[in-house]
């Protein structure tokens, strides 16, 4: 089949700027390039030509601004002028590009990713988004959550709806017991960072008061072993290391906090893999109504065990004693209690870690993503 | 061409000659870039002098003579986007009659010019004269000045292409947002108390924080929902930066300069800010100042009861609390050694007379008229063949994959193709109109949540009433060498028709492309809400008319605006 795949107006695919359905496009491409002709459509970036071919997928790159309008507008007069039937055209995450899709391309199939909460109604009209959900065959959320939010806005979405969980790179994202190479990016780092005898607790992500990492830095005041540390990774934005007056508060109190805190500000997502080898304990700290963020399946992948929030579609992926839930993300001890507990019992952690990478092997790797894919298309 | 792209220069500070304010200062590129822009407008400059600049965004003005007349010709800082906004908000500004500089075209009628990444304007220069700043009149001249740019700015549909500026759905979030921070600004006192201001601050952030809550828990209750209901461009535009520099005397009344950071809101945000800065400047709670300032601003925009009640409630938040102690993030240790304990006296000096202010002020609320807050049903109407609704496809399927080497692959026998182009006016959508479409505003989405309380107060109309029957699943069969199938047919709605149903102000920025999208044309058929209190007098209609018959005769074309990312 001829596939279309329309990515977002905010970020470049390939994935060199960041941004979650941008890895999940580029885990997928390989794989579902072997049985279809693909083409992939997204927003232009200075470092990127405007239409490529790379291994027999055609990368076309429209201007946009970041303005989802200017861009939608661009996508319609590339579909006008190609001439180019499309048998499926699989959009990402902007219902709002359905009906302008249609317009043009009336008898493809469409398919919608959804990867956030873009049915709410203060981002899309209820009647457009009813036209959108008529017009689309099948709509594919990344978690039960997020399809289970869109059903609850229209009821009668729910025999489109299909949760297709997002996928890991198990070859750079390892467990440091299992992987020689991951045991020496293990050592080298910690030697770097003198965290050598420490009891390293992970954060990845945006720097955001979302994301809530201030909690637990917070809670780091509470933990009673004295060779914790905590090793905060993330810039504000995905490609941006500006310094907003959430992240001063942070570094704030990082620098009165009793155990260590390090920020490492923005690490590349070429290298971030690296701190996963080197913790021993993952901590997501989403304060909102997470869809579930990708980080979940990097650090099983790595084999840590992990806390995360009984937020969005957080709680999902904990799944056979991979994982502690924190009921209650505002405050810093549900953290602290529940890390002072792990970290009381090295064994059990990493056994709880390893369980995360059989599970990761099992279920979280990019080619069961493209398989259930391609399931959808047919 | 290797255009300079303007970029912030507040990294020279160390480069430039000793003595050079660098707000006095732009590098020499972007003063050739300005010379080659003024070459784009019909007008001889014979001289040029800057006025100001932001080193640190990367913008500049600068007041020119030439033999037009006396003009300025600014860079805007921000991304074209963004900036276009604001130009298209003056330019309809001025058509509406509002005391704000006029955008001079160019040679090609383009209303700004795009060169080194940023946007260009030229505009009159207009005599000003800053109101003063020590008397009730000058106070209450700049209000009703506010008040006039606000009511002017209702209407306003910004251009296509440009990023929607908005915060009127954000309320809740801000207030929100301003609790959290002040639990910041506690747990950092907490964290930090060997330093100077730590135990004042600690006595008092509790009930700050108390007070900013009561505030929100009253904000909760108002009409917010229902008055943001009514749209972005029912309530208009506020300024963001209002004051008196951005607000001076001049022909006729009070002139509005430097719009670049206008956005939607409940306009009367602006007030609020002019109001607490004032008696935060005084240092006391001045109830005939306030109440001067406000009605000030009423004759310039008229107010209604639940207007006035969440700008009593925006007052009661700790506002400017929250606005002298928020540095304390960046460095902690500094500032609350050398700075905090000075600002925290003399807020709570101010604050000693607030209360008292505020119960009076309330009993005013009985001079407002209740406001009409009923949204008109949307009409809605499709031009696009529905699908077959209802039909979910099964994952095996008979169509084969076909080939594309141009050839037609084994056809499918028994399947028809849908013909697009027979359009039953039954089963037919229309895409609404732009500013339907766009109600959703610039809201972003990887990762930042929605502003998610307002729900929209419109009657849906129900998408079952013309039920198609249900088909089996159709493939197209056609080969790729074929042509696709036919275009949809669009419907050609006469400009003016849909025009007439507008009440009072329904005109769209000129900057506006006039030419239809390839996929949505049709002219809002939404009756606009009504609001039945202000009618223009006959002055300002005329007025009007005469500003369009002149504005009729520049030709204006709206050039696609290159995008690429800026570093």
């Amino acid at each position: 089949m001829n596939v279309l795949l329309i990515c977002t107006e905010k970020l470049p695919v390939p994935n060199i700027r960041g941004g979650a359905i941008q890895t999940y496009i580029g885990g997928v491409t390989r794989q579902i390039s072997q049985y279809h002709r693909i083409t992939i459509v997204g927003r232009d970036d200075p470092e990127l030509p405007a239409d490529e071919v790379v291994h027999g997928v055609r990368y076309v790159r429209i201007p946009s601004g970041g303005v989802f309008e200017t861009y939608a507008d661009g996508v319609v007069q590339f579909l006008s002028a190609s001439g180019e039937h499309y048998d499926v055209i699989h959009i990402f995450n902007r219902p709002r590009m359905v009906l302008p899709v249609r317009s043009v391309a009336p008898s493809s199939r469409i398919v919608l990713s959804m990867h956030n909460d873009m049915f709410n109604p203060a981002k899309i009209r209820p009647e457009e988004a009813q036209a959108v959900i008529a017009h689309t065959e099948r709509i594919v959320t990344i978690s039960n959550y997020i399809g289970s939010e869109i059903a609850r806005y229209f009821p009668d979405v729910e025999p489109k709806l299909r949760t297709i969980y997002s996928g890991v790179d198990l070859d750079r994202f390892a467990p440091w017991l299992e992987s020689q190479s991951a045991m020496s990016i293990r050592q080298s780092l910690r030697a770097q960072h003198q965290l050598d005898s420490k009891k390293v607790i992970l954060f990845v992500g945006r720097l955001s008061r979302n994301k809530g990492p201030h909690v637990l830095v917070r809670a780091m005041s509470h933990v009673k072993h004295s060779n914790a540390v905590l090793v905060v990774v993330g810039g504000a934005w995905y490609s941006d290391n500006r310094v907003s007056d959430y992240i001063g508060y942070v570094r704030a109190i990082a620098e009165r906090s009793p155990l260590p805190v390090i920020t490492t500000g923005y690490i590349d997502a070429q290298e971030v893999h690296r701190w996963f080898s080197a913790a021993d304990v993952f901590v997501c700290t989403s304060i909102w109504n997470e869809p579930l963020a990708r980080v979940h399946y990097e650090a099983m992948a790595a084999g840590l065990p992990f806390m995360t929030t009984a937020r969005g579609g957080n709680p999902e992926i904990i799944m056979n004693n991979n994982g502690l839930l924190v009921e209650d993300p505002d405050n810093p001890l549900d953290y602290a209690e529940k890390l002072n507990h792990l970290l009381s019992n090295m064994d059990e952690c990493r056994q709880m870690g390893l369980r995360g990478r059989r599970l990761a092997e099992q279920r979280f790797h990019w080619d069961r993503v493209a398989q259930d894919i391609l399931s959808v298309w047919g | 061409m290797d255009q300079y792209q303007v970029v912030p220069w507040d990294h020279l500070v160390d480069t430039v000659s000793p003595g050079v304010v660098l707000e006095q200062y732009v590098p020499p590129e972007l003063e050739e870039l300005a010379y080659q822009v003024m070459k784009q407008y019909d007008m001889q400059v014979s001289s040029m002098v800057l006025v100001t600049s932001k080193p640190d965004k990367g913008g500049a003005i600068w007041k020119i003579e030439t033999n037009k007349g006396t003009r300025s010709i600014k860079v805007l800082h921000r991304i074209p986007q963004r900036s276009l906004f604001s130009v298209g908000a003056q330019q309809y500004l001025v058509e509406q009659g509002a005391r704000v500089p006029a955008l001079i075209p160019t040679i090609e009628g383009q209303l700004y010019v795009e060169a080194g990444g940023k946007l260009w304007i030229v505009t009159d220069w207009i005599a000003l004269q800053q109101a003063s700043k020590i008397d009730l009149e000058g106070a209450s001249a700049l209000c009703k000045g506010l008040g006039e740019f606000h009511f002017h700015t209702k209407g306003y549909v910004p251009p296509h292409g440009s990023a929607r500026s908005s915060r009127l759905y954000g309320w809740i979030k801000n207030y929100e947002k301003i609790i959290a921070k002040i639990g910041w600004f506690k747990h950092i006192a907490e964290a930090y108390r060997d330093t100077a201001g730590s135990d004042l601050l600690l006595q008092v952030v509790d009930d700050f924080d108390r007070q900013a809550r009561e505030a929100l828990d009253r904000f909760l209750t108002s009409s917010y929902a229902k008055m943001t209901a009514m749209g972005e461009s029912y309530w208009g535009l506020a300024h963001q930066d209002y004051g008196w520099s951005n607000g001076q005397m001049g022909p006729g009344g009070i002139w509005v300069i430097d719009l670049d950071g206008v956005a939607y809101d409940l306009p009367f945000r602006d007030l609020r800010k002019l109001i607490t800065s004032t008696m935060d400047d005084m240092g006391v709670w001045d109830l005939t100042w306030i109440r001067g300032m406000i009605e000030a601003y009423n004759q310039g925009n008229p107010m209604d009861r639940e207007m006035f009640e969440i700008l009593w409630i925006d007052m009661a938040f700790p506002n400017e609390f929250y606005k002298h102690v928020k540095e304390i993030v960046f460095d902690p240790v500094t500032f609350m050694n050398m700075e905090l304990t000075p600002i925290l006296q003399r807020v709570l000096t101010t604050e000693s007379t607030k209360a008292q202010a505020l119960q009076e002020l309330w009993k005013d609320i009985d001079k407002y008229p209740a406001g009409d807050y009923i949204v008109q049903p949307v009409e809605m109407e499709w031009d696009l063949p529905l699908p077959p609704i209802g039909v979910v496809p099964s994952a095996s399927s008979d169509a084969t994959a076909f080939a594309f080497d141009g050839t037609a692959s084994a056809t499918l026998d028994g399947v028809e193709t849908p013909t697009w182009n027979e359009q039953d006016s039954t089963s037919t959508l229309n895409l609404q109109s732009k500013e339907i479409a766009n109600r959703a505003g610039s809201a972003h989405d990887d990762g930042k949540e929605a502003a998610s309380e307002p729900s929209l107060a419109v009657a849906v109309e129900d998408p079952a009433v013309n039920p198609l029957p249900i088909e089996p699943p159709l493939f197209s069969a056609l080969p790729a060498a074929e042509a696709t199938s036919p275009p949809v047919r669009r419907r050609r709605v006469p400009k003016y028709a849909a025009k007439s149903r507008r009440s009072r102000k329904g005109k769209s920025s000129s900057l506006k492309r006039k030419s239809s999208r390839s996929y949505s044309n049709s002219r809002q058929k939404t009756k606009r809400p009504v609001r039945t209190k202000r009618r223009q007098t006959t002055a300002k209609r005329s007025l009007q008319q005469r500003r369009s018959a002149a504005k009729r005769t520049i030709r204006r074309t709206r050039r696609q605006i290159r995008t690429r990312k800026t570093a």
